[in-house]
């Protein structure tokens, strides 16, 4: 072994030979280029990973919240596809619109996985009959339908009162962030007075309000447009959530502004003339955006949670479109009677909800570690 | 008291104040925001019969007049009579109701606090075990399952099936008490469970504890002589929207065991479009969540005082 001092020994320098090692001092060989074989020796044999990889490992370890985001798919594409195919409708009257064209009493107020007279005989007949999974309520409808449509409703509110607080908030706290000094504190001081109002109180109070708004303008019957198909209980939802539920995530956008705004890169985007409406939307709030989509996902359970307690206290969405709280509601005054219809849209409320919580909490603490709680 | 910690609590004050004269001000331009007025809906009414109804509740002076009349009314604590119970006083209605309503929210905030801090701090001493799993399970669920799901599964198994509460609030006495208490004290029992596992959590690991391990203080001195004071501070600054949350319950949780509360009235108020009774219970339950959120801010301050002041 030829040692040559004017060379660095790797460290640690081992008195112990590794005989495997490569010849790296024979100076016959020096001055020859590399072979791509010894080059790739030297490589690092970890691939590189993003941000975003990173993220998704981190979450895919978490089991929970795994198990929540796979339930909560199946629930989404269930309201999704499942009323595509299903025989029954959320609004027909078995009773009286089946397909043998009869009157029958008997389809009212069926236990789950029965089946009324008619039924009985065309099932004796050879015909076959879709089960009634959950049964029917009180006007003979079959009830699994419509606690499908129910969570369908329930989830539409959640999502839209998420993106209204996403928009609202995001635009509000990134302006507040950016402007800072008298601006900010003002901005600040309008969010803290709004996020002390006792919220449910108020939204009660401006829910009914806005319904007889809505029914004395005539909106309550129209037939066509956005009311029409949404009705007034869930516009006043979206309304009440547009007014009062966008300041949290105004403090979080304008807290993720504040660091961001220190940094290099807007220091030198500012430094070439780019227009503060410009820095914002190129720069601040891209580089939030995982945290504000997170927070808006975690809102969404909470509009589920406002609406179905609006619906069971007889303020959210109206008849007869199901929204699993106003199920809740109906179902509730034949609940020493009929506890499976109570216990279908009460558990579905409480699994939702659930899954939400524990997959937006799994996703925070994955992409955003130091928001850890 | 230092002249910083006597500017917060000022600021803190005039911040509450603020809050209900906004309440107060939404309340009262919203109301105004309902076409016909109140009494539409009575049709067989005649033009004077309206007239004299409107002099009566002081519908027929100028808006702006309405409006600091009722300011001063919500000063004085006097909403006038209710719209649709007739003969009866709005002020009269809610001290009959808060009658039923405060002891079941007491009772409520005390369960919920003691046995949010209890479970809270064996989840963490036995952080990681199953009791803590088990604790943790309970809680998420809690926090997951709306307050009158809860309630009216609760009603069905205790009240229908089992019959160990009588159905009858006002003559049930305390075993009608019982079941509406635990079941609002729900939601912030878990909350408090999860805000006092974490504390005790952070102040297990911290050096004081280290320390006073290494002097050889006993582990129940340990636990009740310096953890517990800590994990008690995240509870102290909770209690104010523990307060809402309870209120909050209360309305579904009152019409669902049928007591006659606040809650109970407001809601039958909202269906039968009682405004001034509306506006009255909105404006005490507004009042109230905002004294006891100040109360509870103040607490935390003299409980923390290392607590950085704005």
């Amino acid at each position: 072994m030829a040692w040559h001092f004017g060379k660095k020994l790797p460290f640690p320098a081992s008195f112990q030979v590794d005989y495997d090692r490569p010849n790296i001092y024979d100076l016959g060989k020096a001055t020859e280029p590399a072979s791509q074989e010894e080059k790739s020796a030297q490589d690092k044999m970890r691939p590189s990973t993003s941000f975003f990889r990173d993220s998704v490992k981190r979450f895919v370890h978490n089991p929970v919240a795994m198990v929540a985001m796979i339930l909560l798919l199946i629930i989404i594409l269930g309201t999704i596809f499942i009323p595509l195919f299903y025989p029954y409708n959320y609004s027909t009257q078995l009773s009286f619109t089946n397909r043998w064209g009869v009157t029958d009493g008997t389809f009212n107020y069926l236990a789950p996985f029965t089946y009324s007279k008619t039924e009985q005989e065309a099932i004796a007949n050879g015909e076959s009959v879709w089960p009634h999974i959950f049964g029917t309520d009180n006007l003979g409808r079959d009830y699994f339908i419509r606690v499908v449509y129910g969570a369908r409703i329930s989830l539409l509110v959640g999502v839209f009162a998420a993106i209204i607080v996403l928009i609202i908030g995001t635009i509000y706290g990134a302006i507040s962030g950016y402007a800072g000094g008298k601006v900010d504190m003002i901005m600040m001081r309008i969010v803290d007075v709004i996020y002390s109002i006792p919220d449910v109180i108020i939204i009660i109070l401006i829910s009914s309000v806005l319904r007889q708004v809505f029914k004395a303008n005539g909106l309550e019957n129209q037939r066509t447009g956005l009311i029409a198909t949404m009705g007034t209980g869930m516009l006043s939802i979206f309304i009440v959530f547009g007014l009062l539920y966008w300041v949290g995530m105004a403090r979080l956008v304008r807290g993720q502004v504040l660091s961001l705004k220190q940094q290099e890169y807007v220091l030198a985007a500012r430094s070439i003339g780019a227009k503060p409406g410009f820095i914002i939307r190129r720069h601040l709030i891209p580089n939030s955006m995982s945290v504000i989509i997170i927070a808006a996902g975690l809102q969404i359970p909470s509009a589920i949670f406002t609406e179905s307690f609006l619906s069971f206290i007889g303020l959210g969405v109206s008849a007869p479109m199901p929204s699993l709280g106003s199920l809740a509601s109906d179902a509730y005054q034949s609940m020493a009677t009929y506890p499976h219809l109570l216990l279908a849209p009460a558990l579905s409320i409480g699994l939702i909800v659930l899954c939400f919580n524990l997959a937006g909490d799994g996703l925070r603490d994955a992409f955003d570690p130091k928001l850890k709680r | 008291m230092n002249s910083k910690t006597l500017l917060y609590v000022v600021k803190r004050i005039g911040m509450a104040i603020l809050t209900i004269f906004i309440v107060v001000t939404v309340t009262f331009w919203f109301m105004q925001l309902i076409p016909g007025g109140p009494f539409t809906s009575e049709k067989s009414v005649s033009a004077t019969t309206l007239a004299a109804l409107k002099a009566k509740y002081g519908l027929d002076k100028p808006l702006f007049v309405q409006y600091l009349q009722y300011l001063w009314r919500t000063i004085t604590l006097d909403f006038g009579p209710s719209m649709k119970l007739k003969g009866q006083n709005v002020m009269d209605i809610i001290r009959e109701g808060m009658k039923y309503s405060f002891p079941l929210g007491v009772v409520a905030a005390v369960l919920a606090i003691t046995f949010g801090t209890l479970l809270g701090s064996i989840a963490a001493v036995f952080h990681g075990k199953w009791i803590d799993r088990l604790i943790m399970i309970f809680s998420t669920a809690f926090i997951a399952f709306p307050s009158f799901i809860v309630a009216t599964l609760m009603v069905y198994i205790f009240v229908l099936k089992l019959g160990w509460a009588p159905s009858n609030y006002v003559t049930g006495g305390t075993a009608a008490f019982i079941l509406p208490a635990i079941n609002l004290s729900f939601y912030p029992a878990s909350y408090i469970t999860r805000l006092a596992r974490s504390a005790t959590l952070d102040s297990l690991g911290s050096d004081y504890i280290i320390t006073a391990r290494a002097k050889g203080a006993s582990k129940t001195r340990i636990l009740f002589g310096h953890v517990l004071k800590n994990s008690l501070a995240p509870t102290i600054s909770y209690s104010g929207p523990m307060f809402a949350g309870i209120i909050t319950g209360s309305l579904v949780v009152e019409q669902i065991y049928s007591v006659p509360g606040i809650g109970a009235s407001f809601v039958k108020s909202i269906t039968n479009r009682d405004y001034s009774l509306i506006m009255g219970t909105t404006v005490v339950m507004a009042g109230l969540v905002v004294i006891m959120t100040l109360i509870s801010d103040l607490l935390y301050k003299v409980v923390n005082p290392r607590v950085e002041l704005e």
